[in-house]
């Protein structure tokens, strides 16, 4: 997949465990998971905004584009 | 991706299920009262020939007293096929709102029972519209010419080819909607 989803890393520098970031942003650790591991087809901005509020980071330091 | 390899993701159709809950029990009890009702009321008039032959007697407005047993056996396979695919309905239909009553709504199980209630639907439409001559030839061929009867369709026919059809046509409608639903789920 083109777009990497560099959610762990961020958790990973955050200190934070998926389970809280779940509960902070409302949705269940489940689709947390299949956040980090890039299996969806797409993430809301409403998503995006409560990630990036409650990790204190940007929308590029959580998805990142790389040519094939 | 494919409808079955995409990934499980949490989802919630309770508001929805909530919605329709009183509808989907009530078309699951009317569709069972249905059945039971049109299957006692066949029952009652075909349970015996003399029966058969006082009601279609006074339908055909002839006298069907000497009413051969092949004409009544035959009279009654009919009827029993005709049923078996009414009942066949109620049971897609049953299962068809049961889906919806466990929040299973944009699934593909539910899309397909949808489609086989449709498509039984239409069946039993044509299976009644054949059955119709039928019946009338086996209750009255023993009769002199002058005395068969043959009675073909009626609009009402049309009017359930027409809902058969419309939930035919619901089904491939909803298999999209499946579809979007999926792409929808793979968002968080």
């Amino acid at each position: 997949m083109a777009i990497i989803v560099n959610l762990d890393v961020v958790l990973a520098k955050r200190k934070m465990r998926s389970k809280e970031l779940a509960e902070r942003i409302g949705i269940t650790e489940q689709n947390v998971s299949l956040l980090k591991s890039g299996k969806v087809k797409g993430v809301r901005f409403e998503t995006l905004e409560k990630i990036c509020d409650v990790l204190q980071c940007q929308p590029g330091d959580i998805l990142e584009y790389r040519v094939e | 991706m494919s409808l079955a390899s995409a990934p499980a993701l949490h989802t919630d159709n309770d508001g929805l299920r909530r919605r329709v809950a009183p509808l989907c029990h009530a078309i699951r009890w009317c569709a069972v009262i249905w059945i039971i009702w049109a299957s006692a009321a066949a029952l009652w008039v075909f349970g015996t020939p003399s029966r058969v032959a006082e009601h279609f007697g006074r339908v055909f407005n002839v006298d069907l007293s000497n009413l051969p047993a092949s004409g009544y056996a035959m009279a009654l396979a009919i009827v029993l096929v005709d049923l078996a695919i009414a009942w066949l309905i109620v049971a897609f239909v049953w299962r068809l709102f049961g889906h919806y009553l466990r929040g299973d709504i944009f699934s593909l199980a539910a899309v397909e029972e949808m489609w086989r209630a449709g498509w039984t639907g239409v069946a039993a439409v044509i299976a009644d519209v054949v059955a119709r001559p039928l019946l009338a030839y086996a209750l009255t061929q023993h009769l002199v010419e002058s005395q068969h009867r043959y009675f073909w369709t009626s609009p009402n026919d049309l009017l359930h080819l027409l809902l058969a059809l419309f939930v035919v046509a619901l089904a491939y409608i909803f298999r999209v909607g499946v579809e979007i639903a999926d792409d929808n789920r793979q968002i968080v």
